[in-house]
């Protein structure tokens, strides 16, 4: 290791690993957790759908005095099951979406007892006015159940899928996400390019042990500080996101992904601590063989 | 003498880490500005909501005001109409390029707050549509990034909540800062986007971007419905 020709390849060598073990760990991040079912869970865990269904009757009551419609009409027939339903078959086709590469599109989850209440109120209404049950009758009947689903829709959106994809980025997303298990695995062959070329450019086996050790525990420890910092000032919480379901999918998934980095840079500073230490070990078994050959 | 070739194997494996983490360090930081530049752009453009107002805005008196601008429009469109004036900070426009990364959201004022979200829009120019200049300026590390990838040629769409403005890329530009040349009122119709050139040193005096022609307007109201209403 101290002569020069085999100690500056080296130092670059193990730059390149911890650059690749820092890349490695965070699409091995995203490959584990950008699921559906794991964002469903995330969802569900949260409870998104409570704030998602406040937002739905929130909207309604400041809108009844304006429509003239009532908030009941919509809230009593929309559960909370009915929003985790919607919220559920969203984030699926989100990742439909992902794995894709097709324009996002919904289709609204079918509720009769809303279609029903929205008939109701307005069959009742139309019969105490003698309002004509006409094609425009008809047609206002229609747009109000439509508003009602997009309104719907649109608060269970949860991770703003429809605002992403017509500002150009849900696309980008897309195309991660269809690679991220091919980057994965790049990355993967990557490091273990990077190791080959030490044990090449070592003479000394033993002390590819020590740049391996280092290079993990450095990886390890510029990944940590980061991530530790961004849990502890809560600093997705300071996105300022005006929509509470919103806020809360984004910034608790954040949060996932970052305690799950944070687990992964923890495991790779051990790992890089147990080599050192297996260097140390080795260094001193061959320094004692060599001062019994001596004697 | 073999103590002292044993301490300096010690020394070297002591400091080897520390350079080593120096060395990544230093790289990983100048490698992520680019990035984190256009991250901060793609945050800012989805995290885009209605009657967002940021703490400090209040202090400067400045209300950002972001609004949903129509994108799927499929009533009839007509070349006259009327426009939607909007008010200092608020967000009124959407340009749409194939060659821009992202849909830029464009807000009528210029102010430093404004251009971190998004490209401003002079009010001493015309809106969208209108006939005159209508002049538009963001930062070259963020929105306007690709704005010099543009040629002649290349369509850009503005689309706002009373239409939808398409304009063809006429010239490709550069000015100084102190020439006012290309962002004056004008009687001929045209959109000017410009940016700062690129200077990794000193400061950005030269101005670069593009002058486009209105080649076509769609109105989403007629005069006509709005008399008849």
């Amino acid at each position: 290791m101290k002569k020069i020709s085999n100690y500056i390849p080296s130092v670059i060598l193990c730059v390149l690993l911890i650059i690749g073990l820092l890349g490695t760990s965070a699409l091995i991040v995203a490959d584990v957790r950008m699921t559906p079912e794991k964002t469903i869970d995330l969802a569900q865990r949260e409870e998104i759908d409570e704030k998602s269904y406040a937002a739905i009757e929130k909207y309604y009551k400041e809108k009844a005095s304006a429509t003239g419609i009532p908030s009941d009409v919509f809230i009593g027939s929309i559960t909370k099951e009915y929003v985790r339903d919607v919220i559920d078959s969203q984030i699926e086709a989100t990742y439909r979406v992902f794995e894709s590469g097709r324009a996002y599109s919904h289709a609204s989850i079918p509720n009769p007892e809303l279609e029903a209440s929205i008939e109701k109120f307005f069959n009742d209404y139309a019969d105490k006015t003698n309002y004509p049950k006409d094609e425009k009758f008809e047609t206002k009947l229609k747009e109000t159940k439509a508003q009602a689903y997009k309104t719907i829709n649109s608060n269970c959106d949860i991770f703003k899928i429809d605002s992403m994809q017509s500002h150009g980025l849900l696309s980008k997303i897309s195309k991660f996400y269809r690679r991220k298990t091919t980057l994965t695995v790049i990355a993967a062959v990557f490091d273990a390019l990077m190791i080959g070329l030490l044990l090449l450019v070592n003479r000394r086996k033993r002390d590819v042990l020590y740049w391996i050790g280092i290079s993990a525990a450095i990886s390890g420890i510029i990944g940590l500080i980061p991530a530790i910092h961004l849990v502890r000032t809560r600093y997705y919480d300071s996105f300022s996101i005006k929509q509470p379901q919103v806020f809360a999918a984004y910034t608790k998934m954040l949060y996932s992904l970052t305690n799950t980095f944070i687990r992964v840079q923890v495991l790779l500073l051990i790992s890089g601590a147990v080599f050192i230490v297996l260097y140390a070990l080795c260094c001193r078994f061959f320094k004692g063989k060599i001062a019994e050959n001596q004697k | 003498m073999n103590k002292k070739i044993n301490s300096r194997s010690i020394a070297l494996h002591i400091a080897t880490p520390f350079v080593v983490g120096a060395i990544t360090c230093g790289i990983l930081l100048l490698a992520a500005i680019k990035p984190f530049d256009k991250l901060k752009v793609y945050l800012n453009v989805a995290f885009m909501d209605d009657l967002k107002t940021d703490p400090d805005d209040e202090k400067s008196g400045l209300i950002i005001r972001d609004n949903k601008i129509i994108s799927d429009y499929t009533g009839t469109t007509s070349d006259t109409g009327t426009f939607i004036r909007p008010r200092y900070g608020e967000m009124y426009a959407e340009i749409q390029c194939e060659k821009f990364s992202v849909v830029i959201p464009v807000y009528w004022g210029s102010d430093i707050q404004l251009l971190e979200r998004g490209a401003c829009q002079s009010t001493g120019s015309v809106i969208a549509g209108d006939a005159g200049n209508s002049v538009i300026s963001a930062h070259e590390d963020t929105f306007f990034a690709d704005l010099s990838s543009l040629e002649k040629g290349d369509a850009i769409i503005i689309r706002t909540n009373y239409g939808v403005f398409t304009y063809k890329v006429k010239e490709k530009i550069q000015f100084n800062k102190n020439d006012s040349k290309y962002v004056v009122p004008s009687k001929d119709t045209k959109l000017t986007l410009y940016t700062c050139k690129k200077n990794v040193l000193g400061s950005a005096d030269e101005r670069v971007g593009v002058v486009c022609e209105l080649i076509e307007k769609k109105f989403y109201n007629s005069p006509a419905e709005d008399t008849a209403k």
